[in-house]
């Protein structure tokens, strides 16, 4: 398989990996019990910030909302990476390179942190990321014969 | 200000953003009073989820931790567009679009749920992406 075919599916999880993560982790309903309390309490400790009232459930959604919008502009650029990869696939590589190190590092945050349903989502993207260099190397390699022969 | 420079001072801008935000927003110590009282609920109060023992605390630290893994990964990728922009010319323009919407909508969400200080360096960072996009150069057959 092409690069850009392994980049393209990356980019289709990301999407859904950041509506599932909205609608169940940011604006999911806490769960009754101990998450309800806990949810309340942040809701109800108000304080002062820069001249801002805020509370813990703000900063919980604002994290939660970043990291949707991180997600859905990653899915893009990777997308659009898969384009460039078409082109030129060395040039996209050390990108690719960053975001499969980061999903690597998502992955373990969501197993330290959270369960397993977005540690296996960011397993699946960090071996697709993987494949994606792998052919993107062989690619290369076996282009520039080619290239060289053409200079020749 | 050319392309580079421009993603350049996006990229250390970002990966400024990613430390403070991880050094304050993340492992900040709350303020006594309410912050602490909300604190403490959070991290007392567990419960099941998917069959993992969690407190709001935990998903309080992943999804901050999960914004610094993003920051610091896309200061490094803005630091490789520097490095490709004399090469890819206006090829890359849709991408630098893409990551300075993405941070003018971060600022929002600064804007809604935190404070002031996020929200300028997102659009600081913003400006600089839109800049790069706008300043990229047709390729030449040299390249």
């Amino acid at each position: 398989m092409k690069p850009a075919i392994f980049l393209r599916i990356v980019s289709v999880l990301m999407l859904i990996q950041a509506v599932l993560h909205t609608i169940g982790g940011v604006f999911g309903t806490p769960p009754p019990g101990a998450g309800a309390a806990a949810a309340a309490a942040m809701k109800a400790n108000q304080f002062l910030l820069e001249g801002h009232t805020r509370s813990y459930w703000d900063f919980f959604l604002g994290f939660g909302l970043a990291i949707t919008i991180s997600i859905t502009m990653e899915a893009i650029v990777i997308w659009q990476l898969a384009s460039l990869a078409k082109e030129n696939a060395a040039k996209a590589r050390p990108m690719v390179i960053t975001f499969t190190l980061g999903y690597l590092l998502l992955g373990i945050n969501a197993w330290r942190f959270f369960f397993s349903g977005p540690v296996i989502c960011e397993a699946i993207i960090v071996t697709l990321l993987i494949l994606a260099i792998a052919t993107t190397k062989k690619r290369s390699a076996a282009a520039e014969p080619l290239a060289l022969s053409r200079a020749s | 200000m050319s392309s580079k420079l421009s993603l350049r001072i996006a990229s250390v801008l970002t990966f400024i953003h990613a430390v403070l935000h991880t050094i304050g927003g993340v492992f900040g110590k709350p303020e006594p009073g309410p912050a602490s009282v909300a604190v403490a609920a959070m991290q007392s109060n567990h419960f099941v989820a998917l069959g993992a023992a969690r407190t709001y605390w935990d998903y309080y630290m992943g999804m901050g931790l999960g914004v610094s893994i993003f920051l610091t990964a896309e200061a490094i990728v803005f630091w490789l567009l520097a490095s490709l922009a004399a090469d890819a010319g206006p090829r890359l323009r849709p991408v630098l679009i893409v990551f300075a919407l993405g941070y003018l909508a971060f600022a929002l969400n600064s804007f809604e749920y935190f404070f002031i200080v996020p929200v300028i360096v997102e659009i600081l960072i913003a400006l600089c992406l839109l800049i790069a996009a706008m300043r990229l150069k047709p390729l030449t057959t040299d390249n």
